[in-house]
């Protein structure tokens, strides 16, 4: 069976080469997310083959 | 008999205890040490709240144990 | 209800005085809702960063905002990284653990916001310490607010509790002595036990060099060091000191890093966020704009006044609450950013904007901080009661050449803090007579509005005090003349040094409390506390018959006070002892000029000693004395014994006793024969002892008398006390503010008061209040001005006031909903009123509202 991993979906944002953190297969997962004082965007590091969350969403 | 029901009236030891002061509504955590309590249920009428130390507060309790928990306004 | 304008009408000097309001607006304003009206911020955007900021204020221990809870990351990084270093040097340790928590931790980036950065994985988030105290994150565990998953907190907590500062120092004590010291009733618990620190970050060098230009000077004293070593013929003397040097510069290598691929992970989030889910052009360029800023700053040196805002917030993250958690916000500000100012808004040469857009960028700043949550343990989150955390930054008075330091950049600090009406940052003036008429009229406009802020401190006894301590430097590099004028508040009230180098680092330098109220009920009980905890909280110093002479009591309470003043301070040393050794601070040392030098680490070097404690309850214990002097030894109306019968029963059968005890001469009344007691109390004891103590600087340790919330907290633990108070009932609310309601003879006899305590203090806060009408009238200015210059030429200290009224106040206990923007001075801190619970309430409603009579303006010699 496939596995589904981060670089598969929407929020998955490589980090470009020359960076300070550049390492292979990494990005930044940034999500926006909304509650009662307004909207906000979070920004984790994670990596290509990494297993999806729960926040996964496919790329078109 | 009145110095035993004043002491029924604060908080004093009773070892395994089904009412701690720990559940009580007028216990507040120690400021440092989490396995100690405050006791704020002696309150003057001009609204002053003074406040007793609890040793122990899974150990000890009185007669005015209430369950619950006040909001920071009725805190000090 | 009251109206705005006075009724009162005042014959002065020929003339009849009306009060009548300097703004004809304002009298269609109910005087009840006042403060509703008065918020004017700048632009739309402040505005809706106001209505949507995430307050993260707590009270009587719990945060008042549903949605505010403990992270994880922090905690979870930190350790992960301690695990992994083992067998590497302690400063090296530090340096990585701070990097993993900047290389993994989750970024913010919020609607609106300019000022980009954040602390924790969310922003309703706050970091916790478990390397400092496991009891305060044990209390987190405990409570509605505790980082999730809870059982990885839990294990995490656990693996810290034999490496914590905690674990460290407890050792050294007698467990008797700790557990009186752990309820903060006679005495603030230690830091080690809290976990409570403070910190004056050097952020000029951050944004004068950058992060770059730090790095390359460490690696070139690394460089330096290794050739040291390796020069013929070794001398095993000097030679070795290269080692702990080397480990230090390599730490500050690392945690520069660290610092700014953080920053440009944050650039990188505006970047992605402009281009991916920002729809509104404006809005992507700005983003864009912020994304290229975070890439040059802090690494390079700053240019114009945005990127200062930005290095300037990113630095307060890292030295308050990543790498290590501190309390406050000190700095001097308007000096800080002039440069940057100057470049944007007079030259225009880089990043160029209008005086406006300078005052909307103070006002983010202030909304930023709003919001800053601290994971602080339960003791503090009482403490402070409305508030977050201590803010408090400093402007205004003299320079290097003791010219006046206020400018265009002070103004629009002020200006800010009118228009967007926050409880925090508070903002301290530093009063000179130099200072420009302009800048004082926004210092007026401030206070009038009830802000509580500024709070005034005397230019030069701040400066005329760093120059005296800095004789006493351990390595003769203490403050230089010029360097003494370059002085803030570390927090509420005590000047340090700022700027490049001998900036306060650590709390053991300064901070804690002391309190005389509870020292004064157990010298009266033989050192013990039958009111609170029912234990022996000091030394046996004799019952009530060995005290037959005032003089008796007097020397008691001296042994009380000596023994509990020594156990602080030691606490405090041997908390920085291992802080040295465990708790390094690899970023703030690399920020700081000395320790860059010296190859030192920011906990072990002091250059400019800069000892102080807070004594908090002063005047319930000093009104006490007076009132046991005159009733008992001199009168002889009643006998010791008669007046600990009477406290023991909270006065109840004792009505008249009380009374008579209520009525005794009390401070603030200009009142001789208290205030011959009071000063000598002060000057001989509470100032004299204590500076009889060295600390780890090599200098005195000296009074700073304050009361944040203490006041409450340790009223309540209080039983009741010979000036007439009732068991619980909160003591005075400042240093050395008359207890409240008793100082009946006007604004100008409570200075006169003051000034007669000259001797061995550091500092002294005075609260006063002053009548809302008179303030907003045509007259305000002019009478507060002339009440500076009497108060500065009376050599006092400091002074902060409340300007709202009673139905005010008691309009929002009634209907708190409709009034969140009604602000009080707390003490060394301003608060929304609702957040305070209501006993603390009550005692700002008690404060004696000072009015002024025409022998007060007389007095102040005002010319209307």
């Amino acid at each position: 069976m496939e596995t589904t991993t981060c670089k598969q979906c929407t929020n998955f944002f490589p980090v470009p080469p020359g960076a300070d953190d550049y390492e292979a297969g990494k990005a930044d997962c940034v999500r926006q997310k909304e509650d009662e004082k307004g909207k906000y965007w979070l920004s984790k590091p994670v990596f290509e083959n990494s297993t999806h969350c729960e926040a996964y969403c496919a790329k078109r | 008999m009145q110095a035993e029901k004043s002491l029924q009236n604060q908080p004093h030891t009773e070892a395994g205890t089904s009412r701690p002061c720990r559940s009580c509504k007028w216990q507040t955590p120690d400021p440092t040490d989490p396995h100690r309590g405050q006791c704020t249920a002696n309150r003057h009428a001009m609204g002053g709240v003074w406040k007793r130390w609890l040793r122990d507060v899974e150990n000890t309790t009185c007669a005015r144990h209430e369950e619950g928990k006040l909001s920071f306004r009725d805190h000090v | 209800m009251n109206d705005i304008a006075s009724a009162k009408v005042l014959e002065y000097k020929g003339n009849t005085l009306r009060f009548t309001p300097e703004n004809p607006a304002e009298a269609t304003i109910p005087a009840d809702e006042l403060h509703e009206h008065l918020q004017k911020p700048s632009t739309a955007r402040t505005k809706r960063l106001k209505e949507r900021c995430r307050w993260k204020h707590a009270s009587a221990g719990e945060f008042i905002e549903k949605s505010v809870t403990a992270g994880i990351e922090r905690m979870r990084y930190l350790t992960e990284a301690h695990k992994a270093s083992e067998g590497q040097p302690e400063a090296i340790r530090r340096a990585l653990g701070l990097a993993n928590v900047l290389n993994k931790s989750t970024l913010v980036l919020q609607e609106d916001e300019f000022i980009v950065g954040y602390h924790a994985e969310d922003p309703n988030m706050f970091p916790l310490y478990p390397e400092l105290s496991h009891m305060a994150v044990q209390d987190y565990l405990r409570s509605d607010y505790s980082p999730q998953p809870a059982d990885e907190a839990a294990a995490i907590n656990e693996y810290w509790k034999p490496h914590s500062l905690q674990s460290k120092c407890q050792p050294y004590f007698d467990p008797a002595d700790l557990g009186r010291m752990y309820q903060v009733s006679s005495m603030e618990a230690p830091s080690f036990a809290s976990g409570y620190n403070s910190i004056v970050p050097p952020y000029e060098t951050v944004l004068e060099d950058g992060l770059l230009a730090r790095i390359k000077l460490a690696e070139k004293h690394i460089a330096e060091a290794q050739a040291d070593m390796s020069t013929f013929p070794w001398d095993g003397t000097k030679g070795l000191d290269n080692i702990a040097k080397i480990d230090n510069w390599k730490a500050m290598v690392i945690a520069c890093k660290a610092v700014i691929s953080w920053a440009r992970r944050q650039g990188r989030l505006c970047k992605i966020v402009a281009e991916n889910f920002e729809t509104d052009p404006k809005r992507q360029a700005e983003l864009l704009e912020i994304a290229d800023i975070c890439q040059r700053i802090p690494a390079e040196p700053c240019k114009g006044l945005k990127d200062a805002m930005q290095a300037k917030f990113f630095t307060f993250l890292i030295c308050h609450a990543i790498e290590r958690y501190a309390s406050g916000y000190a700095q001097k500000e308007d000096t800080l950013l002039w440069p940057y100012y100057k470049a944007s808004v007079v030259d225009k040469k880089f990043q160029p904007m209008s005086h406006m857009d300078a005052v909307e960028l103070v006002e983010m700043e202030r909304l930023k901080i709003s919001e800053h949550g601290a994971g602080k343990s339960r003791a503090y989150r009482e403490i402070f009661p409305g508030s977050n955390d201590l803010f408090i930054l400093t402007v205004g008075g003299t320079n290097a050449k003791g010219e006046d330091a206020c400018n265009d950049m002070t103004d629009a600090i002020l200006e800010a803090a009118k228009r967007i009406r926050t409880a925090e940052p508070s903002i301290v003036f530093r009063y000179s007579k130099k200072n420009r008429d302009k800048t004082l009229r926004w210092v007026f406009e401030c206070i009038r509005d009830g802000l509580g802020y500024p709070s005034i401190k005397h230019d030069e006894i701040g400066t005329e005090q760093m120059k005296e301590y800095a004789k006493f430097s351990l390595n003769g590099n203490g403050a230089t003349d010029e360097e003494a004028h370059n002085w803030v508040n570390v927090l509420c009230m005590s000047p340090g040094i700022h700027g490049r180098r001998k900036t306060q680092k650590t709390r053991s330098e300064g901070g804690g409390s002391i309190f005389p109220a509870k020292l004064l009920e157990i010298t009266l009980n033989d050192g013990y506390d039958w009111s609170y905890a029912d234990m022996q909280l000091g030394p046996k110093t004799g019952d009530l018959s060995s005290l037959k002479t005032f003089e008796d009591v007097w020397e008691a309470f001296r042994e009380q006070y000596q023994y509990a003043i020594n156990l602080c301070i030691s606490t405090k040393d041997v908390s920085r002892y291992f802080e040295q050794r465990f708790l390094q601070m690899p970023f703030v040392s690399a920020i700081d000029d000395g320790c860059m030098e010296l190859g030192m680490d920011a906990c072990a070097l002091s250059e400019q000693p800069n000892g102080w404690h807070n004594p908090i309850t002063t005047i319930v214990a000093a009104n006490s004395l007076v009132a046991i002097k005159k009733l008992v030894f001199e009168d002889k109306k009643y006998t010791l014994e008669q007046l600990s019968q009477a406290l023991k029963a909270n006065w109840e059968g004792f009505e008249e006793m009380r009374v008579d005890f209520k009525r005794a001469p009390k401070w603030g009344n200009d009142d001789d024969y208290a205030d011959s007691i009071i000063t000598r109390f002060y000057e001989e004891i509470i100032g004299g002892e204590m500076r009889k103590i060295t600390n780890y600087s090599g200098g005195p340790v000296m009074p700073t008398g304050q009361a944040v919330g203490l006041y409450m907290e340790v009223g309540s633990r209080t039983g009741p006390t010979p000036d007439g108070r009732f068991g619980g009932e909160a003591a005075d609310d400042g240093g050395i503010s008359p207890y409240m309601g008793t100082d009946k003879k006007g604004p100008t006899a409570v200075l006169r008061s003051v000034s007669k305590v000259q001797k061995n203090q550091k500092g002294n806060l005075l609260n006063q209040r002053l009548s809302v009408p008179i303030m907003r009238s045509k007259h305000g200015f002019e009478i507060w001005n002339s009440y500076m210059k009497t108060w500065h030429d009376l050599n006092i200290d400091h002074v902060q006031f409340n300007v709202v009224s009673t139905d005010e106040m008691r309009a929002a206990q009634r209907e708190p909903e409709k009034h969140h923007d009604l602000i009080v001075r707390v003490s060394g801190y301003s608060a929304r009123f609702v957040d305070i619970p209501t006993y603390g309430q009550n005692t700002i409603i008690a404060r004696q509202e000072q009015d002024f009579s025409a022998s007060d303006l007389e007095f102040l010699n005002v010319e209307l």
